[in-house]
């Protein structure tokens, strides 16, 4: 397996897999699931669950964790963007929240304003081009945990004469 | 209406470049027609039977004549020369390239519009009442409310793939002219007994293979709230709402299961959360963009109508005043709806030359602003009455002042399976065979009020289930049938008509609907609406005549439809 190429951007780790996108390879041998659980160490490890995983069930389990990684089944499945929202607003929890699955960089966008700071991109996704999509809207009307605060609330839109690229 | 500030101008530029880019990826081969198809679809392009369809927003209905012109050069220069409106107040090109569409989108986008989140499992362009600011009987004008949804919803991070769609409605009027309780959330903003403006929340109504009329699950909401309300709906439906069956995948199933009350109270535990919190209107919000539908109107006046000497023209004028205008809130203007209702043509279709003449129309009539009716019309919302008699010698002459507005053959109908995918059973000819049965506007005007809706599929776009006549085309054994429902109505007592039997051949739908109005006209007092006398008979005499009189055609006594 080719090293993953990782580039910083701000808080965000953007890992183009140069392989196919397997979740434990990508992630290494220091995640668990809910279900390997028993298996984990008492901290420092990263735990990989589904969309439809409950915060309530994430929330006694957070202190031990340096990692969640969610995996989006289908790219149609959005359950992962709440499931961020509410880990990192409702729970706090300031560690790596990593998508993994089925998507390409034209969820960047919204993966990152909900919350991910990691997104494990498919084989053959130009890294350029994805690093650009994080970029994509120069405008967010509405709040989300990237910026809690909408537009309207942010910025006198009556005296607004430029808005920034 | 609402006009683009700089940073309504940006997004709508930034989502250009984006599908410009997302449309040659795929075309190059780099992205599979799987990953291309959301994002297509959040951008309104269906890929349909004939070529693509591109569905571009009309927010809430409300056009400028600049902008009914752009879609006209657009029908004209990438279409062929013809658009169609549709029952939820947006525009569908029906034969755009795919390749076109971004430079389309750019098009739009020059008038301060967009295709964005058209179609696709997201939350879908917001609806109104076509009469909002200057119904008489409104409390609460809903359109800023509107536009603030608008916005908000636009790229909603969140809520890009839900497990369905998901479609607003709201309205501020006593009557509800929005359907608003079959949609996922209906909003009724009104005037609490202090004054002060509350929204009254309805989640989980719709229409499709489950009709359910929306349970209310929030009365009194102060209107600073309504978007972290929402978002707070739309929450629990994320993450509870079922994925694994897309005819169960709509909110109201969600709430169906949980039952009204239990999701009330996880929508007010998630909400409690948000309530007070950043994301709550501002008064300055709420009133920047209240200031762009502020009336232009003159004041109030005391025109009256011109004296007409020729009787057969009064007569046919008059009849067009009693049908086709509408009471303002201000004194001395009318609304007038344009019947884009006309015999050979299908309802709601508009071309190129008509677009522009009616953009035309606005201009010269009212102040250069349009709205687009769920019942596929348009309404010029602000006419002098003095200028009424020269508007409606030139409505006459393109063909848009034919005196059916509420008449049976103002008719709501899907495109069907002339065009749709999705259909059973085609939409058109049966609208146009029922138009020319009962072309007689004498009989149409007798007969009254009364609504007639058909729905290709049961994905009920026609909204057949809320027509006082629906009609529904379904599949049998790749025959197209046409099953009839009685009874039904939207407005604020919406209904669900009730199925009358097994279904008919294309061919027999006029005379079986000719039987089910000779049951009502000898069975009704003086004035009595259709509507009342289906409510105060029942379907039981409409059925025993029809199936007396009209036999069942196809094997299955039984209609499967809603399996």
């Amino acid at each position: 397996m080719t090293e993953p190429s990782v580039n910083a951007l701000g808080q965000r780790s953007l890992i183009v897999n140069q392989t196919v996108a397997q979740d434990h390879a990508v992630l290494g041998v220091n995640v668990f699931t809910l279900d390997t659980l028993n298996n984990a160490p008492a901290s420092g490890f990263g735990l990989l669950v589904g969309g439809d995983a409950d915060v309530k069930v994430l929330e006694p389990l957070l202190a031990r964790l340096n990692l969640i990684a969610v995996q989006f089944a289908k790219v149609t499945d959005g359950r992962g963007y709440s499931l961020a929202y509410l880990i990192r607003n409702r729970l706090g929890f300031k560690g790596e929240l990593r998508a993994v699955g089925d998507f390409t960089r034209d969820q960047l966008f919204y993966l990152q304003r909900t919350g991910f700071n990691a997104m494990t991109l498919r084989a053959g996704e130009n890294a350029p081009a994805a690093l650009a999509a994080f970029n994509t809207f120069s405008v967010r009307y509405q709040g989300s945990t990237d910026e809690p605060a909408p537009l309207f609330a942010q910025t006198t839109r009556t005296q607004a004469s430029h808005v920034g690229s | 209406m609402y006009q683009y500030d700089p940073f309504d101008q940006c997004i709508v530029r930034e989502r250009v470049v984006q599908f410009a880019d997302q449309t040659r990826r795929f075309l190059a081969g780099e992205l599979t027609e799987e990953e291309f198809r959301p994002l297509r679809l959040q951008n309104g392009l269906y890929i349909q039977r004939q070529a693509p369809m591109l569905r571009v927003a009309v927010p809430y209905g409300v056009l400028s004549s600049k902008q009914l012109r752009a879609l006209g050069d657009i029908a004209r220069d990438f279409d062929r020369g013809y658009a169609h409106f549709t029952t939820r107040q947006n525009l569908q090109f029906n034969w755009p390239k795919l390749e076109d569409v971004p430079t389309i989108l750019q098009r739009l986008a020059d008038v301060d519009m967009h295709a964005i989140q058209t179609s696709g499992n997201c939350v879908r362009n917001t609806t109104s009442d076509a009469f909002a600011g200057i119904a008489p009987d409104e409390t609460v004008d809903p359109r800023p409310y509107c536009e603030l949804i608008r916005q908000w919803s636009t790229f909603l991070p969140e809520f890009a793939a839900l497990p369905r769609k998901f479609k607003i409605a709201v309205t501020g009027a006593a009557s509800d002219r929005a359907a608003i309780m079959v949609h996922d959330i209906g909003i009724h903003m009104r005037l609490n007994e202090a004054g002060q403006v509350v929204a009254d929340m309805r989640v989980g109504g719709g229409l499709g293979r489950t009709p359910i009329v929306s349970p209310l699950i929030k009365t009194g909401l102060p209107w600073q709230d309504v978007l972290t309300y929402c978002e707070a709906v739309l929450r629990v439906y994320n993450q509870f709402g079922r994925r694994d069956n897309l005819y169960k995948a709509r909110i109201k199933i969600l709430v169906k299961a949980l039952g009204a009350e239990t999701f009330a109270k996880e929508v007010d535990a998630e909400f409690a959360h948000l309530q007070g919190g950043v994301g709550t209107i501002t008064q300055a919000e709420l009133d920047r963009v209240k200031t762009h539908f502020t009336s232009r109107l003159a004041a109030p006046n005391q025109d009256n109508l011109p004296l007409i000497s020729d009787a057969t023209e009064n007569t046919a004028f008059q009849r067009w005043l009693e049908r086709n205008t509408h009471a303002h809130k201000v004194a001395g203007y009318k609304a007038v709806s344009l019947s884009f209702k006309r015999t050979g043509i299908a309802p709601g279709d508009a071309s190129t030359e008509v677009m522009h003449a009616v953009a035309a129309l606005a201009d010269a009539f009212s102040h250069s602003e349009l709205v687009v009716t769920h019942e596929q019309n348009m309404v010029l919302p602000n006419v002098r009455i003095s200028q009424l008699h020269a508007l409606w010698i030139q409505a006459k002459a393109l063909g848009l002042a034919r005196a059916n507005i509420g008449l049976i053959s103002d008719m709501i109908a899907c495109p069907g399976g002339d065009f749709c995918a999705l259909a059973n059973a085609r939409s058109l000819p049966i609208a146009e065979a029922i138009n020319a049965r009962f072309e007689d506007i004498d009989f149409q005007t007798d007969l009254g009020d009364l609504t007639l809706n058909i729905s290709g599929c049961i994905n009920s776009c026609g909204h057949h289930h809320i027509g006082n006549i629906g009609i529904l085309g379904v599949d049998k054994n790749d025959e197209e049938f046409y099953q009839v429902t009685l009874g039904g109505r939207g407005g604020v007592d919406t209904k669900i008509g009730s199925v009358i039997g097994p279904s008919f051949a294309a061919e027999q739908v006029p005379a079986v609907l000719a039987t089910v109005l000779q049951v009502y006209t000898a069975s009704r007092y003086e004035d009595e609406l259709f509507i009342d006398v289906v409510d105060r008979l029942g379907i039981a005499p409409f059925k025993t005549a029809v199936y007396a009189q009209h036999s069942v055609k196809h094997a299955m006594s039984k209609d499967n439809s809603h399996d």
